[in-house]
């Protein structure tokens, strides 16, 4: 019996071993999604734009910490390919940056409206078969481009995505969830809606990017458009 | 076999048995051969060992009254060894030894053989006074609010600090000797009639059992006594507070003195006895519920905090909320290693740190105490070698470990920490919760003294559970032996 537990013991340190069974990723080996916007561009690809957060401007890293202090730095990195579809996109993308991509903390997907209105299905296939987007990440719909909606610097927080996502949270109108929004489209005799997101100036009367970004008015579809 | 006997016994021949004992203690630097009068022409001779006697009582209690008996042929006839007993010695131990290993012995243990030319066999006089350490504070186990007697190395000592706290004839102890060469003497006290009879016998009779050359220390005989000796939990509870010790023999279990050192052991234990600390029952009840709570929660902490961290970092950190995985991962953007092997370092060398305190000299630990925490801390993350957020892991996982009252319940769980990290950074959480299923099995088949490990919680013991997750106050409690009720056999 004692020969029996040896020879289990060395099986599981071996295992253990095994090279294969590593599923490790480190945490700076990860380059963390923010936000994804998605456009159509004029030749008829569409661009796969993703905001990604840097940790080392967002965190108060050890050391050398506290030295910027302006308002207009952001701690997020903007990023775009085209592709013809989402996924070829995305694969474009990756082989772009040095680190994996890692989608399950994206909070925010930013559609532009030439996009929304060639259809949106080809898009959210890509978003339910991926393994890591999350169906509870929040739907914006722009007039704009979305990738300006991700180029945007804000003031209060660090990253774009955490300005929408707060706005959203507050709810001063509506907020949808991907999941919500794809089972709205799916229902026969409910249409699906969404908020829009444009970028405005922080006081009346301005010009020019600003501080503020509103949830103004709401994309409303019929089927997919 | 009869003329051995023979052999070994003492004669009346006061030469052929000063010969022999002489022979047997040749080249002992400290032993002493009194030689007397009895009563005027009566040969006497005194061995004791030099160090080991109380010289001052000898002189006034032993050679006095040896030296200035008379006798008259009245008194006693030819029965010296009842006439010095009765009529001569003023000490308070006495007893006949009749065979010369006997009397080997009591020389041994201290006291004075006393040999009479003429009288077969020898007079023990107690006499023993071996210096020990006053009774002061537990170093290992020190309480806020309790008495702060501690046990000493007299075996003597130690069963009057029980018996002065447990004031009745019921409490019993009796007396066994272990190690061939070091013959130590071992008490096991109970109470009878709350201590079940069948966990009596089977402590005595596994003390019968021990088969080994020297016990210095209650820890060697812990070993041989427990019930699987492969598992690295303890199944005796050692204590150094006799108030621990009271405590559980009337609770219905059995305590084991050991001679030569301060820690006894309790049979049987769980490992939820070991995490109450004995200032429990002196505090209000509330607080030492919350207090248990977190006793709790901090030794599961301490054991699976490092691993955790290892598994969700490494591999699962999509169940990190946003911001907790971007503050961890700027803070290890400069560090080279993985998180494992980071791990391991900060863990090793706390655990060297702690090692090396032990036995630090008190001047000197001060200092690297100081720099302990100044290389591991500070310097350690600002060279880029280990990442802070690490840091604070490995030192929250530090003071967790030490919430044990009972500093031998510790040792397994930091042990088992490293290689539960392995299996952490290998198999993520798939490997910590094979790993804790694991160790639960090992545990639920973990007996102590027949009672089962995990009691009360395992056996569903209501009455028992009184005291796991709570204490529950003194109005609410049933009297009598738990520990009789759910001991399975």
């Amino acid at each position: 019996m004692l020969h029996l537990t040896k020879r289990i013991l060395l099986f599981i340190l071996v295992i253990c071993l095994l090279s294969g069974c590593w599923g490790r990723t480190e945490v700076n080996n990860i380059a963390i999604v923010s936000a994804t916007g998605l456009d159509l561009t004029e030749n008829d690809l569409i661009r796969v734009t993703l905001l990604l957060a840097v940790p080392r401007l967002v965190g108060t890293s050890s050391g050398n910490g506290g030295g910027e202090s302006k308002l207009e730095t952001t701690a997020g990195w903007v990023v775009s390919e085209q592709g013809k579809t989402v996924t070829e996109a995305y694969n474009k993308l990756q082989g772009k940056l040095p680190r994996k991509i890692f989608f399950s903390h994206n909070r925010v997907i930013v559609i532009g409206e030439k996009l929304a209105e060639k259809g949106t299905f080809p898009i959210f296939d890509f978003f339910i078969r991926n393994r890591q987007a999350q169906l509870k990440s929040f739907i914006l719909f722009t007039k704009a481009e979305a990738e300006d909606v991700l180029n945007f610097k804000p003031k209060f927080e660090k990253l774009a995505s955490e300005v929408m996502k707060g706005e959203l949270k507050v709810s001063m109108g509506s907020s949808v969830q991907l999941g919500k929004f794809i089972t709205m489209i799916m229902d026969v005799g409910q249409e699906a809606y969404a908020p829009q997101i444009t970028i405005v100036p922080s006081k009346n009367g301005e010009n020019g990017l600003d501080n503020l970004m509103v949830s103004k008015g709401a994309a409303i579809f019929q089927e997919d458009k | 076999m009869e003329e051995q006997d023979k052999k070994n016994m003492i004669s009346g021949n006061l030469i052929r048995d000063e010969a022999r004992f002489r022979a047997l203690f040749d080249r002992w630097d400290d032993i002493v051969f009194r030689s007397f009068r009895l009563g005027g022409n009566q040969g006497g001779l005194l061995i004791f060992i030099d160090g080991m006697v109380d010289e001052q009582r000898m002189e006034l209690q032993v050679l006095q009254p040896l030296l200035s008996c008379t006798r008259s042929d009245k008194d006693w006839k030819n029965d010296t060894l009842a006439w010095l007993t009765y009529n001569v010695l003023p000490t308070e131990r006495i007893s006949v030894k009749m065979r010369e290993d006997q009397a080997t012995e009591a020389i041994l243990s201290g006291d004075v053989i006393l040999l009479a030319d003429g009288m077969p066999g020898s007079l023990m006089i107690g006499m023993s006074s071996l210096k020990t350490r006053s009774v002061e504070e537990p170093a290992s186990e020190p309480v806020i609010r309790g008495p702060k007697d501690g046990f000493t190395e007299s075996l003597q000592i130690n069963a009057t600090l029980i018996r002065r706290r447990l004031k009745t004839p019921r409490l019993k102890s009796e007396s066994f000797q272990v190690g061939t060469l070091s013959r130590t003497k071992l008490t096991v006290m109970y109470v009878e009639g709350i201590a079940g009879q069948d966990l009596i016998d089977e402590v005595k009779a596994r003390i019968q059992n021990i088969h080994i050359d020297i016990v210095l220390e209650s820890g060697y005989i812990e070993e041989l006594m427990a019930d699987s000796r492969h598992s690295i939990f303890p199944q005796l509870m050692p204590t150094e507070r006799p108030d621990r010790a009271v405590a559980s023999l009337a609770e219905g279990r059995v305590v084991i003195i050991v001679d030569n050192t301060p820690f006894i052991l309790i049979a049987p234990t769980t490992p939820f006895e070991m995490l109450q600390a004995a200032e429990d029952y002196s505090q209000n009840f509330i607080v030492v519920t919350a207090n248990r709570w977190l006793r709790l929660s901090l030794s599961f902490i301490a054991l699976i905090f490092p691993s955790l961290y290892i598994a969700i970092t490494t591999m699962h950190q999509e169940m990190l909320p946003g911001d907790l995985l971007l503050s961890i991962a700027s803070s290890r953007e400069a560090v080279p290693f993985p998180a494992i092997v980071e791990a391991f370092i900060m863990e090793l060398s706390f655990e060297g740190l702690r090692e090396a305190g032990i036995r630090l000299p008190r001047q000197v630990g001060q200092a690297v105490s100081i720099v302990g925490a100044l290389v591991i801390g500070q310097a350690a993350v600002q060279a880029g070698l280990v990442a802070s957020s690490l840091v604070i892991v490995v030192s929250f996982t530090g003071i967790a470990s030490f919430i044990f009252p009972s500093y031998s319940q510790g040792l397994p769980i930091r042990l088992l920490r490293f290689p539960l990290m392995i299996v952490a950074g290998t198999l993520g959480l798939y490997g910590i919760f094979i790993f804790m299923l694991a160790l639960l099995i090992h545990l639920l088949k973990l007996k102590s003294f027949g009672v089962s490990y995990l009691s009360p919680v395992s056996t569903m013991n209501i009455a028992g559970m009184k005291d796991v997750l709570m204490r529950v106050p003194w109005w609410n409690r049933n009297k009598g032996g738990r520990m009789t009720s759910d001991r399975k056999r």
